[in-house]
């Protein structure tokens, strides 16, 4: 009896050790890797022009409607780049849109789920417009002395934004559900950093060029380098 | 008949054997004057919250986004300066505090109250507990819609239509219990609405004193019967209607949202169903109120006394099948917009009989500007305005551009301020000796009537104007628009004719509780007037009349008849049998 009880607390601690040392790696572990996606747009740059007859002093005479933004090396910027299929608690980070010049800045941002700030630095009346599916949408003016809004996104969700007073006015949030994501800038790269090693599936969605998909090896403490072209 | 004037007779031999007691005498009263009473105080404490919201209003209508005096202590985050939510709510809730809480407990509750046993010969209503429970089931509905200013998320914020889905998903508005209580206090509203209309068809038609036939009753009973019929039929609609919209709200069901496969526009076929006849709700008892009070001092008999009351009823019947010129915009088959504007026109013509045959009681009259005449007239005069301004809206094409426009903002305010408010003045100065006991104070009435009347024009007037230039009703901020921009100078002067309307009513608020305790004694028939209530003391007594209930002999309005010496003859005076004018 003594030796089977022995036997079996002796298998018991080799099981939690095998187990210890082959769990998946939490969010932010120290023993992951980075992965610099590098997104590419073969395409011209799409911008559309209006002609601007209200608060002008504000949002100039005329606004650009930056449909697809590509930059040096046919970078594409504002595509949101993120892990497939991963898990992890939210960064606790506010994430923060201001609408200054008659524009959502940024263009887009990604957030984990959380409050979001909404900022009013132009001091005239906006009105931000959401619209989500599975968070409740939103549809609130946010007059001249009102300088900062804070809203919730509780569900992942990729949400349009737009102002019901300047209708030119494009905005997008991301929320992501977990905290392995990046938005790409001008040069069209994004970095996610503390990913856990292993093979994982790269997801780049842009606002007009769609979702593309690719496969990427994280190794320990590397930064994993991957490029993805966006195919009309 | 007989038999109820023997148990009344019992009654009032038995009542003078106790005295109730203080809760049951002012608070619990089953006394039809002491509901009536109570309804007064009520709509006129609601009045002063739906005044201070439409003044808030009205500020940020002209000065957009600058902080409202007074109301820094309240929003303290803003400073004092509207947010467009509360702004929506501010709206909504002026509306919604006038219609349901100021002129139907006034005109309806509080006159329904006072006016149809004293005038029709009776003790009491037929159910007095009933009443009783209608006056407190409505001051509830009150303090639960009151109560929505403090919840989170604020007050109900869709405008008094409410229109679905805008009501009925929380995240459109931002608003949630708000929504909800305007729901269950308009629900609860429309219970005690109920209650008071079973209660005034039956006392109008079982309980008339001997010889009061029914073309023999004053034109005021007649307009509170046709109103108690329609509140009858039609609140309930609005009832069913709330209690859906909480449903799609609390419960998950899908009435009026689209999502769960709901039709939005059932909501606004059942609203105006409602909607429609309660505008008659508003205006038939002023409609009576002025019929009332014109012949009194003209010194003339009523013109067409069947015709007002025919044209009452007409108006009633044709008031359920006007109801989809409400909604000429939210799609309809344009033969069914065309039988809409068919009779919508129609409608008018009732109305335009009553209103020559008001001026037919003028004509040749010796007319006696007394403030509760004054305050006639201006219904009348008004009524006029609000009532052709409406002819352009039963057009299709003409409603297609200006619906949802300050033009139909003013055309609204003329009928129910220009009409219902004037109407409940005028019934408030005319009855109040009979009410309470006392006299108003003349001079104060006039520094009551004159500003009122004037502001009331250069704040409603200058409406259509800005309507017609576009400004849509129910924006926030119309500096907005650059082709609103240049009328702006209409919105200022609209408001200050506003804030100038609103000091306008303090010489009535003065002279209301001054007159109360200190005003001059009434004696029982103070203007000479012919209907039963003058002939009851001033106050009368509990159960109105002594053992011997007055017995009707002739009709309302016999002023300067040739059948007495006086200029007035009261229905109780029995006919000379060697004059054979009688009338009605």
């Amino acid at each position: 009896m003594r030796r089977a009880l022995g036997g079996f607390l002796a298998l018991a601690l080799v099981a939690g050790a095998a187990a210890y040392v082959h769990r998946p790696a939490p969010a932010g572990a120290q023993g992951g890797g980075t992965i610099e996606a590098t997104v590419t747009y073969n395409g011209a740059a799409q911008v559309e022009t209006l002609k601007v007859n209200k608060d002008t002093e504000q949002c100039g005479t005329e606004a650009k409607i930056e449909k697809v933004v590509v930059g040096a090396n046919k970078g594409l910027a504002n595509a949101v780049v993120s892990v497939a299929g991963m898990k992890g608690a939210p960064t606790g980070k506010k994430a923060t849109v201001d609408q200054h010049g008659c524009k959502f800045v940024p263009h887009v941002t990604a957030m984990t789920p959380g409050e979001v700030e909404l900022k009013n630095s132009d001091g005239i009346l906006h009105n931000i417009h959401t619209y989500s599916t599975a968070n409740p949408s939103i549809n609130k003016a946010q007059p001249k002395f009102k300088k900062v809004m804070s809203e919730k996104f509780e569900k992942p969700e990729i949400i349009k934004l737009t102002c019901d007073v300047h209708s030119w006015m494009l905005g997008w949030i991301a929320v992501m559900p977990h905290p392995f994501f990046g938005v790409t800038e001008g040069s069209g790269v994004a970095k996610i950093e503390n990913v856990p090693a292993g093979k994982h599936t790269l997801e780049v969605w842009h606002e007009t060029l769609g979702k593309q998909t690719k496969e990427v090896e994280v190794k320990p403490g590397q930064v994993a380098k991957v490029s993805i072209e966006m195919k009309k | 008949m007989s038999a109820s004037s023997a148990t009344a007779h019992a009654h009032v031999e038995h009542a003078g054997h106790h005295e109730l007691g203080f809760v049951r005498t002012y608070v619990f009263s089953t006394d039809h004057k002491m509901i009536a009473r109570q309804f007064l105080f009520l709509g006129l404490f609601m009045m002063i919250i739906g005044g201070l919201l439409a003044l808030i209003v009205r500020w940020q209508l002209a000065w957009p986004e600058t902080a409202v005096p007074g109301l820094g202590a309240i929003l303290k985050e803003t400073g004092g300066i509207l947010e467009p939510s509360t702004y929506n709510m501010a709206f909504t809730m002026h509306a919604t505090i006038m219609i349901f809480f100021v002129i139907m407990p006034i005109l309806a509750g509080s006159f329904g109250n006072f006016c149809i046993p004293l005038m029709i010969g009776a003790r009491d209503m037929a159910f007095p507990f009933l009443n009783m429970l209608s006056f407190w089931v409505t001051a509830s509905a009150g303090v639960i819609m009151l109560s929505g200013f403090f919840v989170e998320g604020g007050h109900a914020a869709a405008g008094w239509t409410s229109y679905a889905p805008l009501s009925a998903v929380p995240s459109y508005t931002g608003v949630n219990w708000g929504q909800n209580i305007w729901c269950i206090s308009l629900f609860i509203m429309g219970i005690g609405s109920m209650m008071g209309s079973i209660n005034y068809i039956t006392t109008i038609i079982n309980m008339r004193a001997p010889g009061m036939r029914l073309f023999r009753m004053p034109l005021v009973v007649w307009s509170l019967f046709i109103t108690a019929i329609l509140l009858l039929l039609a609140l309930p609609v609005l009832t069913s209607a709330v209690a859906m919209l909480l449903f799609d709200r609390t419960l998950g069901t899908s009435w009026f949202r689209p999502s769960g496969g709901g039709e939005p526009l059932l909501w606004q076929h059942l609203f105006w169903y409602f909607g429609h006849p309660e505008v008659y709700i508003l205006i038939l008892p002023a409609m009576g109120i002025a019929s009332e009070i014109l012949p009194v001092f003209s010194r003339k008999p009523i013109f067409g006394y069947h015709a007002m009351a025919f044209s009452m009823i007409s108006i009633a019947f044709l008031s359920w099948v006007v109801y989809g010129h409400h909604m000429f915009v939210s799609g309809m088959n344009p033969a069914l917009g065309m039988a809409f504007t068919v009779t919508t026109m129609i409608i008018a013509v009732p109305s335009a009989i009553k209103t020559f045959n008001w001026l037919g009681t003028l004509w040749g009259g010796r007319i006696q500007f007394t403030v509760p005449m004054l305050n006639a007239l201006a219904f009348v005069s008004m009524f006029v305005i609000g009532g052709l301004s409406g002819i352009f809206m039963a057009s299709t094409p003409v409603d297609i551009y200006i619906q949802d426009t300050y033009f139909i903002v003013a055309h609204i305010h003329y009928v129910v301020f220009g009409g219902s408010i004037f109407g409940a003045f005028a019934a408030i100065y005319y009855w109040f000796p009979k009410m309470f006991g006392r006299m108003m104070n003349t001079t104060l009435g006039h520094l009551h009537f004159w500003p009122t009347f004037v502001f009331f024009n250069c704040t409603f007037f200058p409406m259509h104007i800005i309507g017609v230039g576009g400004q849509m009703r129910r924006i926030y901020n119309p500096m907005q628009y650059e082709f609103l921009q240049h009328q702006q100078h209409w919105n200022v002067f609209i408001t200050v004719s506003a804030l100038c309307l609103g000091l306008g009513q303090i010489p009535f608020v003065v002279n209301f509780f001054w007159s109360l305790f200190a005003g001059l004694k009434a004696p029982m028939n103070p203007w000479n007037a012919n209907t039963l209530e003058w002939t009851a003391p001033s106050p009368p007594p509990h159960l109105n009349w002594g053992p011997t209930l007055p017995t009707v002999y002739r009709g309302p309005y016999e002023y300067s008849s040739p059948e007495s010496k006086e200029d007035w003859l009261p229905q109780t005076a029995p006919p000379v049998a060697a004059a054979g004018a009688r009338r009605h």
